[in-house]
């Protein structure tokens, strides 16, 4: 470790201690500027809209990953990963400020102004794409719809943040009276969370990534997004941890045996990714249908095709390769360096499924793209600070930690 | 020296402080050793086993006479006719292929996830695998009409045969898929047995056993050189198994999919074929360890937690196929294709409406059952529901091949499927194939494996060490 790691009181190695306030305001101020310059720059509030779209899913599915890490450690009385779990919560919990995120996407849909990217929401003012299709929309109005898809979005929040609050409090609460039957309550409550998860991810993916394209359907779908969700947070976890220990936090709490876990559930779900993803792919090309070719079509022309083989290299091919070795997945560097290179996989994953129909018929990455990006993240950061407050960032009740923390990879 | 574990404790009670014994009834080492040895060592089997091992053999020549019938008539002794060309027998391999499933899945994913309550299941489960493989290879490949020809399955080069398979058929990559799937299971699982092997073998009395188990036990020495390979090359064989739970079921479920045919084709299909079949092979796995740790004695290796943790794997599968059921009808609907949201009407609604509902009756309600942890930990209960579920996934298969085949895009040529009793007694032979294994398996080989068993023993003084 670093020379602060050692100077960093021990009353403060639980804690963001002084590393709040500057996450908070620093992130905010990021956040906003960033933002606004990405507006400025993209012109009109569609082309706007569309690279801020892609810079919500990133994070949403973030969160959600986290989510999905807590209820299954809590469903299968994991161990191993009691001192990440607390990072986790956190990442949870972040889906209540992705509320506040998701509301440019939701306003526009909800006053059905021409502005929104769904084009669903106004049938009589069909872009040329659609035309001819009127019917096949009239048919999923029922479903596609302003009203119905804000109270969508809002059961999903509702749940998620709703799942989130009850890990995290839970979790808090065991901090101090390290009362072994909340774990019991929070294992008992993890199964259902679990189904409420399920229900609401494959919904949210089919409202907010699917139905842009609103004639296309593929039932795997939600799965590819919970791929990408599950593996982003386990970047978003190692990277935290590599960040926080290198100032000073939770040195000697987070291991390389820890590192080495998250690096091998990296390592699988890269390889899951690629494994729905060549299962969508090849099932559509194979049926060779026109109701769904058209959808890897649109990722084959306008120089869209080298951006979908960048996808295949960044998202699959690289890191396979990269993070195979035990040596390298023990390396707590090296294993940070590879989050970072998979949560740009991941946010160019998300680019990749949203930018080719309609607002970027020529591949290419734009600066409000990565201002987008930079400025979500800001946000993001923000909530971190501000949800993990003062309080510890590891469960430090968990009647498990002294497993996770004496584990060794034999 | 082994601790032993109080012999009252309900090791299904859950404690976040300490993990729950997974090896009761006071066994230290030796005990281990003994009770698995002693299913083989006994001088008779109980009874009971020669009963059931009578009948498995009544079934099994039900089966060969039926396989010589159809060689010898041709495969029109089967129900499959126009425009059902595809009927029981590719029900019954895909239903056998999804069965071996769980037991890679216990050997493999549950090794590299630490899950130590496996050590006490894994054997059998492989052996299951294994049995389950051998059962679905016989259906295609007595459905290739002449059997003869059989090989003609892989691509062998020869000048003699003007004949390549289609490689951009899944049928041939099933081929590749399935056998490179039983290899793997039948090294990995002979491989785990070496050393347990071994120990029959310095335990054996008779010279004849004592020449078998010495031959199939490879010499192993028990050296500390010997199992420092045997460790690593286990991890090696788990790492190469994983990807295999996944490929094996995927490429059958691109039998299907790859077709342009209304309720074949969607792109859910890999991951929601391999759930099912962790679904039906647990369901198996446990159907099978209920009778078999009472018949043999094995209750304090394969307790209730062993059996709950099992029924709740299969209460998630269960539900995550229930989930994709939900996900087509909603796609079928969503998508707009008339003949896609037709051929889900038809099936739920249809002529083959006893069959749809039979499947989810059996795959989304019976497995909800296990919420509760009276029926999960109940051992004749959770085999009722097990059976179910055998029966539903069964009927999961019947319904997709059968139904879309069934009603075709040609309304004049639909038909209705009838099995005919040579198909009807397959499938009940094959069982008798199946249990016939299975049964000379417990009866001669290690059915638990002892060396696994006690690597997750408490080691401590007091029985309080860790059990990791």
């Amino acid at each position: 470790m670093s020379t602060p790691a050692r100077n960093t009181p021990s009353s403060e190695r639980l804690t963001l201690g002084p590393l709040r306030a500057p996450l908070m305001f620093g992130g905010l101020g990021v956040g906003i500027v960033g933002l606004a310059s990405a507006y400025f720059l993209a012109g009109d509030l569609r082309s706007f809209l569309s690279a801020y779209l892609v810079a919500f899913c990133f994070i949403v599915t973030i969160s959600l990953g986290g989510l999905f890490w807590v209820t299954i450690m809590h469903l299968t009385r994991a161990g191993w990963g009691v001192c990440v779990r607390r990072l986790a919560e956190i990442l949870a919990m972040a889906t209540f400020p992705c509320l506040i995120l998701f509301l440019p996407i939701l306003l526009p849909v909800m006053t059905g102004s021409s502005a929104s990217i769904y084009d669903w929401v106004d049938l009589k003012n069909l872009p040329e794409r659609l035309q001819g299709f009127g019917d096949l929309l009239a048919h999923k109005e029922p479903f596609l719809n302003g009203p119905f898809f804000a109270i969508r979005a809002l059961v999903y929040f509702a749940v998620w943040g709703g799942c989130a609050a009850f890990f995290l409090r839970g979790s808090r609460s065991q901090d101090e009276s390290g009362d072994k039957s909340i774990s019991l309550r929070m294992q008992a409550f993890s199964a259902p969370a679990m189904l409420l998860f399920a229900a609401t991810l494959v919904f949210a993916s089919f409202d907010w990534g699917m139905s842009l394209e609103p004639i296309f359907f593929s039932t795997i779908y939600p799965v590819y997004w919970f791929a990408g969700a599950a593996m982003s947070s386990i970047c978003t976890m190692t990277l935290i941890s590599f960040l926080l220990q290198r100032s000073g936090r939770l040195t000697d709490d987070i291991t390389t045996e820890h590192y080495h876990d998250l690096g091998k559930l990296m390592f699988g779900f890269v390889f899951f990714w690629g494994y729905i993803a060549f299962s969508q792919y090849l099932l559509i090309w194979y049926a060779n249908l026109p109701e769904e070719t058209f959808w890897f079509e649109y990722r084959q022309q306008g120089g869209w095709a080298t951006g979908s083989i960048i996808l295949i290299v960044v998202h699959l091919a690289l890191p396979f390769l990269a993070i195979m070795p035990r040596t390298l997945r023990r390396n707590k560097a090296y294993m940070a360096m590879a989050a970072i290179f998979l949560l740009g996989a991941h946010w160019y994953d998300h680019f990749w499924l949203i930018m080719p129909t309609t607002f970027r018929p020529t591949f290419g990455v734009t600066p409000a793209d990565i201002l987008c990006l930079v400025g979500v993240i800001g946000f993001y950061a923000s909530a971190f600070a501000l949800i993990a407050g003062d309080r510890k960032l590891i469960p430090a009740g968990d009647p498990r930690l002294y497993e996770s923390l004496s584990y060794h990879n034999a | 020296m082994a601790s032993t574990v109080d012999q009252l404790i309900d090791n299904s009670i859950e404690d976040p402080a300490r993990r729950a014994p997974l090896v009761t009834g006071g066994l230290d080492y030796a005990g281990v050793t003994d009770v698995v040895s002693q299913v083989a060592e006994s001088p008779k089997p109980p009874r009971i086993w020669y009963i059931l091992l009578g009948i498995s053999l009544l079934l099994l020549a039900m089966l060969g006479a039926n396989i010589g019938h159809l060689i010898f008539t041709g495969v029109g002794v089967w129900g499959n006719r126009s425009p059902v060309f595809w009927g029981w027998p590719i029900v019954n391999f895909v239903f056998w292929v999804g069965i071996g499933h769980a037991g890679t899945l216990i050997s493999a994913i549950l090794f590299l996830f630490r899950q130590n309550w496996r050590t006490s299941i894994n054997r059998a489960a492989e052996a299951m695998t294994i049995f389950a493989v051998v059962c679905a290879l016989l259906f295609p490949g007595i459905h290739i009409g002449r059997v003869w020809a059989a090989y003609w399955l892989f691509p062998i080069p020869t000048e003699h045969l003007a004949m390549w398979p289609n490689f951009r058929s899944p049928l041939l990559w099933d081929v590749f898929a399935v056998s490179t799937y039983g290899t793997v299971s039948a090294l990995f699982w002979f491989m785990g047995m070496v050393p347990d092997i071994a120990t029959f073998r310095d335990r054996a009395k008779d010279p004849v056993r004592r020449f078998v188990y010495g031959l199939l036990s490879l010499g192993w020495t028990g050296s500390a050189r010997a199992w420092h390979r045997y460790e690593v090359a286990y991890v090696i064989l788990a790492a190469l198994a994983t990807p295999l739970v996944l490929s094996v079921h995927t490429i059958v479920s691109f039998d299907f999919a790859v077709s342009m045919l209304p309720g074949w084709h969607t792109t859910i299909f890999p991951p929601y074929f391999v759930a099912g079949a962790i679904f039906s092979g647990f369901a198996m796995v446990v159907t099978l360890l209920v009778p078999a740790r009472e018949l043999f004695g094995l209750k304090h290796l394969i307790t209730i937690r062993h059996l709950e943790n099992m029924n709740k794997v299969i209460v998630a599968t269960g539900t995550m196929v229930g989930f994709a059921y939900g996900i087509e009808f909603f796609i079928a609907w969503y998508g707009g294709n008339a003949n896609e949201g037709e051929t889900f009407l038809n099936r739920a609604f249809g002529e083959y409406y006893w069959a749809y509902w039979t499947m989810v009756s059996c795959n989304v309600i019976a497995p909800q059952f296990f919420w509760f942890k009276k029926i999960r930990t109940n051992p004749w209960l959770m085999v009722i529901v097990c059976i179910f579920v055998n029966i539903g996934m069964w009927f999961e298969r019947f319904v997709i091949t059968v139904t879309s085949l069934a009603r075709d895009f040609i309304p004049s040529s639909w038909g209705y499927f009838s099995p005919t009793p040579v198909d009807v007694m397959m499938l009940i032979g094959s069982f008798g194939l199946f249990f016939t294994l299975f049964l000379l398996f417990c009866r001669f080989l290690p059915v638990v494996a002892i060396s696994e068993v006690k690597a997750v023993m408490p080691t401590g003084e007091h029985g309080e060490g860790e059990s990791h």
